[in-house]
């Protein structure tokens, strides 16, 4: 009995410590948690408000998750534009869909990416003080997901052999230390060098 | 490149056009959804050029529409989010609260509630409710002060972050009608009855320890003031007259090319002074419709239309060039009568915000203006320590090309500042079609 209670007492003090530790991050002040979130909201209505060039999507969700040792993951819900006869008051989804098919070509599609890209880098630009602070050897990672708005919650878009080729994943990323004392007046072509794409389907 | 696919799209978008104007009427147009921006407009700034504090402080706005909307309604509510550095002062920000039920909106006298509850109509008890969403505002409040407060790291370790929550309480639950799904629509009995404004405010040495770690959560929580106040009490004559006065004053102006849009409205913070909420608008009216909708429609343009047009481009050039003589009038006019504002302290400010509406668009005008004036300095001038140009070069003047407020009905928004010089107005016209931007205009 007290040969074993040394392993009790171990177990015990393990318990305590996790519970110390769990209470102390629900307690404190995270810095990551502030700038992940800042980072969601903002990079959210930069997509929403950017002039630049027409983005031929629409976001309507992101996410943001650190993992330690990868860094932080940011999932952007990118639907595509709907294109609309008539000032778009109505969305038919199968006369639309023809549209659609017709508007997102390969072409098309290559462009959306760019825009994508684009207004990405810029954001990286202008708004990478306010993103959390990780290692050296992490990265920032964009997952885009790209497909066609549901015509009612819940209710998946009917899929047409074109629609495949506009619902896609794209994941761009960049090292840590790629964007560490970026400076605002940075060109984006030297920023564009510096990432990394990956693109499948979705 | 982006030269390269802007002809790329406009070429395709013509020939699209072209294509299908064979078989649809002229008034037919293609849309492509989802362009959120003001588009045929003035050119936005780009946010990063702001001064750091100015950029925070929109960034935190949004933060605030955030966590203030819950689930996703729709309903329209009034005002948004106010944010505004004072010097020596702090940041404070004022919200007009979505409340957890859905929102509010205003037909007639009564204030409306939806009520997105699973209870029955005899199940629901009005004091629960208004305490229900009390505490949700209270959690709320102190989770965007200890969470995000931080952001503004250029805050002096004296000066606050004030956040204000203005919301309405139910005093009386007068069931209108049951919708199914838990739907249920319930209203106030007066549309003034039972506004309540709920201030928290931290000081941002108090925010410094519980970053660093000096001070846990409870602690922190502890250090924030809080304070529910009755807004009907609230009242200050004074401001009231001042009120009337800026109503008086710009009812017209500018030989009736800025005319008032609704009355002037006023809210008083404690510790940082007053602040008034203009409407001005145009006597012309323009052809183009504004839609709150995001989207960009791809519209031919026929003969009439561009007369329309010059008409409008020669009253935009006038309203441009006699603007300046608009911002000199409404500084003088805030030193001559906030004298009358004996309810606003020595130590702080008198503001005032302009909105001019949505109807600016094409010219170098912004979409708004806030000018603050310390009321030491109103004091100084009507005591004669003052000329009026010393006084006027007091007033501090922001130009934004957005609204003051930041609102929430139809998604998030950002604001942008203008620039010091305005950009020329952004119209793309690809061919025969001319592109328009339906964003969403604050």
């Amino acid at each position: 009995m007290v040969k074993n209670s040394k392993y009790l007492m171990l177990t015990l003090l393990m318990v305590a410590v996790n519970f110390a530790f769990g209470q102390m991050g629900k307690d404190t002040f995270s810095p990551m948690k502030r700038d992940s979130e800042i980072t969601r909201i903002t990079l959210e209505n930069y997509f929403k408000k950017y002039s630049d060039d027409q983005l031929l999507n629409r976001v309507v969700n992101t996410e943001t998750q650190y993992e330690s040792g990868e860094g932080l993951k940011v999932k952007i819900d990118a639907r595509n534009a709907r294109i609309m006869l008539d000032n778009g008051i109505t969305w038919h989804a199968k006369e639309s869909a023809k549209m659609m098919d017709t508007f997102f070509d390969e072409d098309m599609i290559s462009l959306q990416q760019e825009r994508l890209i684009t207004c990405l880098l810029t954001f990286l630009r202008d708004f990478n003080s306010y993103l959390p602070k990780i290692s050296s050897n992490e990265a920032y990672t964009f997952n885009f997901e790209v497909k066609d708005q549901e015509v009612k919650k819940g209710e998946k878009p009917s899929a047409t052999e074109r629609s495949k080729l506009r619902s896609y994943k794209m994941s761009i990323s960049i090292q840590q230390k790629d964007l560490a004392g970026l400076t605002e007046k940075a060109d984006i072509n030297t920023l564009r060098d510096k990432i990394t794409i990956a693109k499948s389907k979705l | 490149m982006k030269f390269q696919t802007t002809k790329r799209i406009s070429i395709w978008v013509t020939t699209l056009v072209l294509g299908f104007t064979t078989t649809l009427s002229a008034q037919q147009a293609v849309t492509i959804e989802g362009y959120g921006v003001d588009f045929f407009g003035r050119q936005q700034q780009d946010l990063s050029e702001l001064p750091k504090m100015e950029r925070d402080i929109v960034i935190l706005k949004n933060v605030l529409n955030e966590l203030f909307t819950e689930g996703d309604s729709y309903i329209y509510r009034r005002g948004g989010v106010n944010g505004i550095y004072v010097p020596d002062r702090g940041v404070i920000f004022n919200i007009s609260a979505l409340n957890k039920f859905g929102g509010a909106y205003f037909p007639g006298n009564a204030a409306v509630l939806r009520l997105d509850t699973d209870k029955s109509e005899d199940g629901l008890d009005v004091e629960e409710l208004n305490v229900e969403r009390e505490a949700s505002l209270k959690k709320s409040s102190l989770e965007f002060l200890l969470n995000y407060g931080s952001l503004l790291s250029e805050l002096k370790p004296n000066e606050r972050i004030m956040l204000n929550v203005d919301y309405t309480e139910m005093h009386d639950l007068e069931k209108l009608k049951s919708s199914g799904q838990g739907v249920l629509y319930a209203r106030t009995v007066s549309r003034n009855a039972g506004k309540k404004r709920m201030s928290s405010s931290i000081s941002y040495s108090d925010i410094e320890a519980f970053m660093d770690g000096d001070i846990n959560q409870s602690a922190a929580e502890g250090k924030v003031d809080q304070k529910i106040a009755d807004l009907d009490e609230e009242v200050a004559p004074d401001a009231k007259i001042m009120a009337g006065i800026l109503d008086d004053l710009f009812q017209t102006t500018l030989d009736g090319k800025l005319k008032r849009r609704g009355n002037t409205s006023f809210s008083y913070f404690e510790g940082f002074g007053i602040m008034f909420d203009m409407k001005m608008g145009t006597s012309m009216r323009s052809s183009t419709v504004f839609i709150e909708t995001a989207g960009v429609s791809i519209l031919r343009k026929d003969e009439k239309e561009e007369e329309v047009d010059k008409e409008l481009e020669e009253y935009y050039k006038a309203l441009e060039e006699e603007y300046p003589a608009f911002e000199a009038l409404v500084k003088e006019s805030i030193l001559e009568y906030g004298r009358t504002l004996r309810s606003v302290k020595a130590n702080e400010v008198v503001v005032v915000n302009i909105d001019l509406g949505t109807s600016f668009r094409k010219t170098k005008l912004p979409r708004s203006i806030q000018l603050m004036v310390p009321k030491s300095t109103i004091t100084a001038y009507a005591k004669g320590n003052k000329t009026l140009e010393d006084a006027k070069s007091e007033i501090d003047i922001k130009k934004l090309t957005s609204s003051i407020s930041t609102n929430s009905s139809h998604g998030r928004t950002i604001e942008y500042v203008a620039p010091a010089s305005s950009a020329s107005p952004k119209t793309k016209v690809y061919g025969t079609a001319t592109v328009k931007g339906y964003g969403k205009q604050n």
